[in-house]
């Protein structure tokens, strides 16, 4: 073992650059397989959440069936059946604008009624996909903070900065508008965010909410999931989901087989940049090799060598590109996804603009 | 005595159509302390019986005995053992490690062996300084010339003190001065320090130096002629005469 270990480590030291060269292959290899291995499972989570919402869906919704508003022991019966991979609770209530809203430019347009939704700002984002058009999205510490609408700004001229203000159990609240998103597909609605908590001081519902939404796991059976929800929450509550439109659900199911792909392949692939290299080794020694053979080093002695190097090598070279594969991770991010006002990769994949590869993965696995 | 003794010694590389004889039924002895130089034209067979003999390759038929020991039937491990303590091997390319010094190359059967660094470098020097490289013990090979190289190469084969050192064209890669030179130190192994040397080479005239040259020619023994190993110009003539008509 200690020839072995000396020769290995005279090997390393006596050629820096080949070492060098060596390591890196090993680094690249290790940072692509680490770093998709760990984006993989949120890269396929954000691939269907971009896709359930440019269909304006998510997998799983849950309302009583009488529109009444129940407590948040619903959310957590959801949230923990199998296959549910997040959920989160809203609270979604009518309001009639004590004054109605209209853009100068267009006067006969007036809006005199929108949906308030109270979102969970820690688990809406990772539930629901939505496109920041300008300003942020609602965060943590918020409380009169609102997130209008695209086509509400437009009809309204509104922006943000500006403030609106909402008939309130108490009286009445103002809002100011932190950020405007791209229109829901919701015939006739008109959907404005703000925090849960505060939704639920102005609408006075505390502790209340209207609606569950929850995402599946990959690979999750829709149709069973949605049954063991059912059969978990009992008579009174309605299930929507996606189920609606065997084709986008063949899209999705698609898209996601393609997301997985691309994690096989750069397994595949970082796999096979350690094994050439290593090979790439043994051949070029293949004359020193022969010679130690010669002169009585046993076939163990030869793949031992050959191992501790590889194993001196592969140990920092794994190091190394784990790091760097943890480095590399949110680049590898923005190439997909981009990370406007926000260090959270979760709620980053929510975040996508038209132009971004997974977007483009979207539009055509969407069609 | 005889040291080495080969008897129907065949080698056949590949089957049926394509098989090719590289040797033919060779029995061959070689005394011990003698210095046997074999020739033939390229293809003969010559590195392959060295292979054979220094346990490298194993016969198709035949057999050989190294110090009246059937090395033919032995298992790798101990054709292994056998390689490493009793026999040194010198090649055309030298085929020292290159990040190795020449002490820690010449060192490496002994290391192979389990012997401590210490005694195996120490050991090494000596032999280094007998071979006239004593000022270079700390060298790498790229820091020496051709000869050099190949006397670390020597040392290493000398070095766990064999029986048998086996010479593949060891003069090859030098230049006329530093074969000269080479084949005066083989010349000087076999008879001050007693080893049997059996050396491959296509140069009558380093032949010439040999106790006895052997004549290879389609994998069989077709000539031979005995040496005083003086490698006079009567000799080399000899010997060039026997080559020419192969």
């Amino acid at each position: 073992m200690k020839v072995q270990l000396t020769l290995a480590l005279r090997y390393l030291q006596g050629r820096r650059l080949r070492t060098a060269l060596t390591t890196l292959a090993v680094v690249l290899g290790v940072m692509v397989v680490f770093a998709f291995a760990t984006l993989l499972p949120t890269m396929t989570q954000a691939f269907r959440q971009n896709m359930l919402a440019s269909a304006g869906q998510v997998d799983v919704s849950v309302v009583h069936e009488t529109g009444s508003t129940f407590g948040p022991e619903v959310l957590e019966t959801v949230a923990t059946t199998p296959g549910v991979a997040q959920a989160t609770g809203l609270l979604r209530r009518s309001v009639l604008l004590p004054t109605p809203l209209s853009n100068p430019a267009n006067p006969l347009d007036v809006i005199h009624a929108l949906t308030l939704a109270g979102v969970d700002t820690r688990t809406f984002g990772q539930v629901r996909a939505y496109s920041l058009v300008s300003g942020r999205f609602l965060q943590e510490n918020d409380r009169y903070a609102m997130v209008i609408p695209e086509d509400m700004a437009r009809r309204a001229g509104l922006s943000v900065g500006d403030r609106l203000v909402l008939p309130a159990a108490t009286g009445r609240a103002s809002f100011e508008i932190v950020g405007i998103v791209t229109a829901r597909v919701i015939p006739g609605a008109i959907e404005v965010y703000v925090p849960l908590s505060t939704a639920q001081e102005v609408l006075n519902l505390p502790g209340q909410i209207s609606d569950v939404e929850a995402i599946l796991s990959s690979g999750a059976e829709r149709a069973q999931v949605q049954a063991e929800v059912q059969r978990r929450l009992g008579p009174g509550y309605s299930l929507e989901g996606s189920a609606q439109g065997t084709e986008f659900l063949a899209s999705l199911e698609l898209g996601e087989i393609a997301v997985g792909l691309f994690g096989f392949m750069a397994l595949v692939m970082g796999g096979f940049i350690i094994l050439n290299t290593f090979r790439t080794v043994v051949a070029e020694r293949r004359r020193d090799l022969g010679m130690l053979r010669a002169v009585g080093a046993s076939r163990g002695t030869i793949v031992g060598l050959i191992l501790v190097e590889g194993a001196i090598q592969g140990l920092v070279g794994a190091l190394l590109g784990m790091l760097a594969g943890y480095a590399w991770r949110p680049a590898c991010w923005r190439s997909s996804v981009p990370l406007p006002g926000s260090s959270c990769a979760w709620r980053s994949a929510c975040l996508y603009p038209p132009q971004r590869p997974l977007s483009r993965l979207c539009s055509w696995a969407w069609g | 005595m005889a040291i080495i003794q080969t008897e129907g010694l065949t080698k056949i590389y590949g089957a049926g159509e394509t098989a090719v004889t590289a040797l033919d039924h060779v029995t061959l002895g070689v005394e011990s302390g003698e210095f046997v130089a074999v020739m033939g034209p390229s293809g003969c067979g010559k590195s392959t019986l060295l292979h054979l003999i220094g346990g490298l390759d194993r016969p198709t038929a035949g057999k050989v005995w190294l110090q009246g020991q059937d090395i033919s039937t032995l298992n790798d491990s101990a054709l292994t053992e056998l390689r490493r303590r009793q026999i040194g091997f010198v090649f055309q390319f030298f085929n020292l490690i290159p990040v190795l010094s020449a002490a820690e190359n010449a060192a490496l059967p002994l290391l192979l062996d389990g012997v401590r660094p210490t005694e195996a470098r120490a050991r090494a020097g000596e032999w280094l300084q007998r071979v006239g490289l004593g000022d270079r013990l700390a060298h790498r090979p790229d820091q020496l010339s051709g000869g050099q190289q190949q006397r670390v190469a020597i040392a290493r084969a000398l070095v766990s003190e064999p029986v048998l050192v086996l010479a593949d064209e060891p003069t090859g890669n030098l230049d006329s001065r530093a074969s000269d030179e080479l084949v005066a130190l083989l010349r000087q192994i076999s008879r001050e320090w007693g080893r049997t040397v059996l050396m491959v080479t296509h140069d009558a005239r380093l032949a010439a130096y040999a106790d006895r040259v052997v004549f290879l020619k389609d994998g069989r023994v077709v000539d031979e002629t005995r040496l005083g190993g003086g490698g006079t110009a009567e000799e080399i003539a000899d010997v060039q005469a026997r080559a020419r008509a192969l």
